[in-house]
């Protein structure tokens, strides 16, 4: 299964994918980051706010190109959604494939190591309140959770480590809530 | 033997400067310029600018061996093409083609450096990794 | 062989587009069967009194667009989609794969996907449903003749909705109430999608 998958995101990545200069898509994310940084009085609490924000307004439209490039059908369990994530999402978006691991006993939370990470080339954070506060990635937190949300699987997404910082991974915790029942017309019972 | 190398950025204000020694003739890096000099780097180094500029538009090469001089020492310069200047000020003669792939090295270092989102362009540099690079060039070429 | 309208409800269960074709050269049997589903039972709307007639240049499909969103044929439509599908899936709920050990599975009856109605017909017309794993529900009611159009719908959202909706910034994809798709990209994907079609006559 796991294999497959593997397949099915690099066949995607080299046939269904257009690709962009990696310095253009990392200098424009750089400085959208700088930018809310200064109109933000380096608030970092607020930064790391904003970008989650941007990123579930992504999700919520890439969900749907993800699903019609993949035309996979739901996942069965949480260790799907995991590899899926992580085959396919992120190497066809990001050409990267993070390693699921640190799975917690009641299978719902699980860890995604980036062992590199596009959006921070060249990125070295200043040796200020930003080393200790500021998630620099934090927009792929908010790309996950809306993603994940739109196929309704409520979840928890945030860093709990970041090279930036000087950790020694970057990692990405990913916790479910729990699962989202479909809305109901109202005057249903 | 001793190196002075600053970087100036585009409106000709220092953003880097690091006082170093050779690590050739069983040197170890520790740089012996003499105090009256050590007082007078940045003028001297700001002096020779002018040179620079004047040569700016008339060479095509970026390099330049014998910018200027003073009183045995003398200054090297590197233009990038963005405009930001780097400078050499040394006691070491017939160490210029060293010298030069030391710039050209540092030209990478300084673009890489450009493209940090948290940079702004003639701030000074401080990123303490950017310095260890710096020294570790310092070593291969100087 | 003919497509009456065509429907698109988000997973809050509101109509976010709807699209009604009125074929001028209908014949006799057509032109009965529309107006049933047009003025059945509840409805508070007639076909005349229904919107403005679309107009839009040479070749363009005659009916209405984004007029009838909020009226009861759309609520019912939906309903009956809706409860069809709430009652498919709990005959099959038996069948059910039990969860692995100690791994929360899914139940796929829960969520959308479980067990689709794909299409219904009644004497009259014909229903042909889509839903995406994202709860987005496409609906085109044709006539009963007519071959299954899931595909044609899996496709219509493909190329026309992912396109002109999803990747475009400046269209919500989360709609507010009495929010529609009325960028007109998209509106003219549509039509050209369907009118491009056999049954489309």
């Amino acid at each position: 299964m796991s294999k497959q998958l593997k397949q099915l995101g690099d066949d995607i990545w080299k046939n269904q994918v257009e690709k962009i200069n990696s310095e253009l898509f990392t200098l424009t994310y750089g400085s959208v980051v700088a930018q809310l940084c200064k109109d933000l009085d380096n608030n970092y609490d607020q930064v790391n706010n904003e970008l989650y924000k941007m990123g579930y307004n992504i999700g919520v439209r890439l969900i749907d190109e993800f699903l019609q490039k993949t035309q996979l059908s739901r996942c069965t369990n949480m260790h799907e959604t995991a590899e899926v994530v992580s085959k396919i999402g992120f190497k066809i978006f990001l050409n990267i494939t993070p390693t699921v691991s640190h799975w917690t006993a009641d299978n719902k939370s699980f860890g995604l190591i980036l062992v590199e990470n596009p959006l921070a080339d060249f990125v070295e954070l200043p040796n200020t309140e930003a080393r200790k506060k500021l998630w620099y990635s934090n927009v792929l937190c908010g790309v996950l959770k809306g993603c994940l949300e739109m196929v309704q699987l409520d979840c928890d997404v945030s860093f709990l480590q970041d090279s930036l910082k000087g950790d020694e991974n970057t990692e990405i915790r990913v916790k479910l809530n729990k699962i989202l029942k479909d809305e109901i017309p109202a005057g249903e019972e | 033997m001793s190196y002075y190398f600053a970087i100036l950025g585009t409106n000709d204000a220092p953003v880097y400067e690091l006082e170093i020694g050779t690590y050739r003739q069983s040197g170890n890096g520790v740089p012996h310029l003499p105090n009256e000099l050590q007082e007078l780097e940045q003028f001297i180094l700001n002096s020779s600018l002018d040179i620079l500029q004047d040569n700016q538009f008339k060479d095509t090469g970026l390099f330049s061996k014998n910018l200027d001089s003073f009183y045995g020492y003398k200054i090297l310069s590197y233009l990038t093409q963005g405009n930001g200047k780097f400078l050499i000020m040394t006691d070491l003669k017939n160490h210029d083609e060293s010298i030069r792939q030391f710039f050209i090295e540092i030209h990478e270092l300084y673009v890489r450096n450009l493209l940090n989102p948290f940079y702004e362009i003639n701030q000074p540099i401080r990123s303490a990794d950017f310095d260890t690079r710096v020294r570790a060039l310092a070593k291969r070429y100087l | 062989m003919t497509i009456y309208s065509f429907w698109i409800y988000d997973k809050h269960c509101n109509c976010i587009y709807s699209r009604e074709y009125t074929h001028s050269n209908k014949s006799a049997h057509a032109q009965r069967t529309a107006s049933v589903l047009i003025s059945s039972p509840g409805a508070t709307v007639t076909a005349d009194s229904s919107g403005v007639e679309m107009q839009n240049g040479m070749g363009a499909p005659q009916g209405t667009v984004n007029k009838r969103n909020d009226d009861n044929i759309s609520k019912l439509l939906f309903g009956i989609c809706f409860s069809l599908r709430k009652i498919a899936n709990s005959i099959t709920k038996g069948g059910a794969e039990t969860a692995r050990d100690g791994d929360e599975s899914f139940d796929s009856n829960i969520v959308n996907n479980g067990n689709r109605v794909r299409t219904f017909s009644t004497l009259n017309y014909k229903c042909h449903l889509y839903e995406t794993l994202t709860g987005l529900k496409m609906i085109v009611v044709t006539d009963m003749q007519c071959r299954d159009l899931g595909t044609e719908l899996a496709n219509l959202f493909n190329t026309v909705y992912v396109r002109n909706v999803v990747e475009n910034c400046a269209c919500p994809v989360e709609f507010r109430p009495g929010e529609y798709i009325d960028n007109t990209i998209f509106t003219d994907g549509v039509d050209s999608y369907w009118t491009n079609l056999v049954e489309f006559k």
